[in-house]
This record gives structure tokens, C-alpha cells and sequence, in this order.
């Protein structure tokens, strides 16, 4: 009993040590916003994945959305988007951030963001997400500062007026522990 | 031998501390091992993340790296290749970005010229109250012909790169281009139309004849053909 016992021990240990825990992204919701004199235009995607890993109380997520999924309502436009953005070239957005693991029990997460989209790499320090726990499931919404110039992308025209170099992206998000 | 109850607790106390000690250096060994899989792991992840994330790095040498951020993700960081993605969703496509760039260039183009069109459309329209009349010459009616031709060398010009412009593969056309699309079946035929049947009103009135037959219809026909066209244009210039 003590052999079978102590067995159990020592083959649990190495797995407490580890500490790990890990998140996935469940269900989400990205739109980004342009604005034109003319008119204003919002693209949606909900084809987003991500994985979060939480290792010695600091996590690493990543989230990622193929360019291409964004639709605006309109193929024309999202084709032109896509050449803009140069989404045939570099395919995906991802979007990293490193955060102590603690941070993720705060009703506000305030996270520092690096994006990677139009084959530029750009940062956000101090985003805040809002945090809304329903039960194994965690919402979380807030919108990325993101502008055009951030990514070297020229600012698409329309009857020789360019749309506004803003392009907020608003982000909603349920992830949930795996 | 027989031990007493203290001895045999002294003894079992022994084992399980030889057994702690033995469990602390397998954690250590174990935890220090599989640090170093991830890591061994996380780098063909990396490299296989695509072709455009190394263009990427290549593309900005401005912009700060990730390695040198103060909160640089730890070793066992996700990748892309943890999510899932198809590879076919992940890997560039430089060819479908230069049809795109090409599709985009001949648009750009058939948008300019489509709307320098609008001018002289317009301005033919208006001069068109005041070519009829019954005198067999009228400089505004040589003036509404000629504005006449420009609009219709301005509009073909403009058609023939809306035409030639690359069509990109599985995409099915959606929006508000349905509309902008489905008018250029009314104001294209119209716009063949509408000179054919206005050098022929022209030619009637140039004999001192009144305007009949098919001629007749050169009015109304151009209406329908420049309204068409107004549409269309509004059709991608504002959102319904």
C-alpha cells in the first residue's frame, strides 16, 4: 500500500510542478470600422481562433483570423480590401499578448497587444478588455486602436477621396478553459 | 527480526524521504526536459508559421521585434500551427495577390473614367433641350453631338477596363455591385443605342425633315440610358 502510494506520489509530482492551464477561444466576433465621406463601412468576421497557455502565473495568447474572412456585405469591396491589406500575400492577423495570470480575474484587463497584419507588426499597450465571467465561459469585449498607416496600408479611395486612416477593430470573444 | 512500533515508523519515515528526494530530482529532470521539448517544438511551428510572417519580419526593420519587448512570450507561447487553420488558409499566395493588384489597378481606372463621364453625360443631357427646333442647322445641336461622341468615348474606354479586369476565382458576387452590375445591362445597350439613333435624328433634322421613325425614340432612349447610369454610380457611391 505504501509502494502503490508513494508510486502515485512521485509519478503526480512532475505533473503539480507544471502548473500549466490552458484557454481556447470559443466563439468570437471581429469587425473593423472605415469611414468614408460618403459612407461608412464595417467588415465582420467570425472565423477568429485562439489559444491561450498559462504556465508559472504568466499566460501567452494568440488569436488569429484569416483576412479574407472579413465581409463587409459587399464582394467588391472585400476584394479590395483584400488587395489594400495585401491579404493574399500575408493571409492572417494575429494579435499576441503576454499577461501574469492573475490579471485574467480583473473586471478590466488592460493588455498589451502586438499585431501582426498587412506584413507589419504593430503595438498597443493598455487596451482594455472587458471581462465577464458566465460561468466556465469568459467574455471579452474592447476595441483595438488600429489605423492604417500602423500597417503601411494606403488608405483605399473612392472618387479620389480616401477613407479616414482610423480603422478600429471592435473584438468580442468567449473563450473557455481546456 | 522483530522491531518495535517506533522502529518500523523511524524506518518508514526513511523510505518516504529517500522516495521525496528521489521525486524532487525526477520533477526537476522532467520539468527541465520538457521545457526544452517546447521549446524544440515551438520552432518548426514558427518557422512553418508562413511565408508572409518571414516577408513580415523582413518588411520592418523599424518595428520592434518580438524578442526585444520587455513582456516577450515565454518559450511555451502558442503558435499559429496550435489553432488548426487549413495550411492553404495560412500560406501565401503571391499570385492571387498580383491578380488582385492588377483587378484593383484596371478598376481604379474604369472608377475615374466612369466618373469623368458623368460631366459630359451631363452636360449632353442639357444641351439636348436645345438641339431639336426647326432649323436644319443649330450650333447646339453640333454641340450636343459632339458632347455626344466624348460621353461615348469616355464610357467604352471606361466599360473596357470594368471587362478586363481579372475576375478572381470562387467569389460570388454580393452587395450593392449586384445593382452597380445589373444597370450596366440597361445603360450599355443604351449607350450604343443612343448615338446610332441620334445621328439619325441628326441627319433628319440636317434635311429639314421632322424627326420620325425609329429616330424618334433617340430622347427617351437616352433618358433611360443616363438615369441608368446615374444609378449605377450612386449604386457604389452610397450605402442603401
Amino acid at each position: 500500500m505504501r509502494k502503490i502510494l508513494a508510486t502515485v506520489w512521485l509519478l503526480a509530482l512532475p505533473l503539480l510542478a507544471a502548473g500549466t492551464s490552458q484557454w481556447v477561444l470559443e466563439e468570437s466576433t471581429l469587425i473593423y470600422h472605415v469611414a468614408h465621406p460618403l459612407h461608412d463601412t464595417v467588415g465582420i468576421s467570425h472565423s477568429a481562433r485562439g489559444k491561450g497557455v498559462c504556465n508559472n502565473g504568466q499566460c501567452d495568447f494568440l488569436i488569429a483570423v484569416p483576412v479574407k474572412s472579413f465581409d463587409s456585405g459587399d464582394s467588391n469591396r472585400d476584394l479590395h480590401m483584400l488587395q489594400a491589406t495585401r491579404g493574399a500575400e500575408f493571409p492572417m492577423v494575429s494579435v499576441r499578448t503576454h499577461l501574469p495570470e492573475s490579471e485574467l480575474q480583473s473586471a478590466i484587463i488592460q493588455a498589451d497587444l502586438e499585431v501582426e497584419f498587412a506584413g507589419q507588426t504593430a503595438q498597443y499597450k493598455q487596451v482594455p478588455f472587458q471581462r465577464i465571467a458566465q460561468g466556465n465561459t469568459v467574455h471579452l469585449s474592447g476595441t483595438i486602436p488600429a489605423k492604417m498607416s500602423d500597417f503601411k496600408i494606403d488608405p483605399p479611395s473612392l472618387f479620389g477621396i480616401a477613407v479616414k486612416n482610423d480603422m478600429p477593430i471592435r473584438v468580442e470573444m468567449n473563450w473557455h478553459p481546456m | 527480526m522483530l522491531l518495535s512500533p517506533f522502529q518500523s515508523g523511524i524506518r518508514w519515515i526513511m523510505k518516504t524521504a529517500r522516495l521525496s528526494v528521489l521525486a524532487l530530482i525526477l520533477t526537476l529532470a522532467f520539468s527541465h526536459v520538457s521545457l526544452g521539448q517546447t521549446a524544440t517544438e515551438t520552432k518548426p511551428a514558427t518557422q512553418e508559421n508562413n511565408s508572409g510572417q518571414q516577408q513580415a519580419d523582413q518588411a520592418k526593420p523599424d518595428q520592434a521585434k518580438p524578442q526585444n519587448l520587455p513582456n516577450a512570450p515565454s518559450s511555451s507561447k502558442p503558435s499559429l500551427g496550435d489553432l488548426g487553420f487549413p495550411p492553404e488558409q495560412t500560406q501565401a499566395n503571391p499570385q492571387q495577390q498580383a491578380l488582385l493588384d492588377k483587378r484593383t489597378h484596371m478598376l481604379k481606372v474604369h472608377q475615374k473614367l466612369g466618373f469623368i463621364t458623368l460631366f459630359p453625360l451631363a452636360a449632353t443631357v442639357v444641351s439636348g433641350f436645345g438641339a431639336g427646333g426647326r432649323s436644319t442647322s443649330n450650333s447646339t445641336r453640333d454641340l450636343h453631338a459632339a458632347l455626344g461622341g466624348a460621353t461615348a468615348g469616355l464610357y467604352f474606354s471606361a466599360a473596357y477596363f470594368a471587362i478586363r479586369a481579372p475576375k478572381v476565382p470562387e467569389t460570388q458576387t454580393r452587395g450593392q455591385i449586384r445593382v452597380h452590375k445589373a444597370l450596366a445591362w440597361v445603360h450599355g445597350p443604351g449607350m450604343v443605342l443612343t448615338p446610332i439613333l441620334g445621328a439619325m435624328a441628326f441627319d433628319q433634322k440636317s434635311k429639314g425633315e421632322h424627326v420620325h421613325g425609329i429616330a424618334q425614340a433617340h430622347g427617351p432612349v437616352a433618358i433611360v440610358t443616363a438615369s441608368a447610369y446615374g444609378a449605377a454610380f450612386a449604386a457604389v457611391a452610397f450605402k442603401f
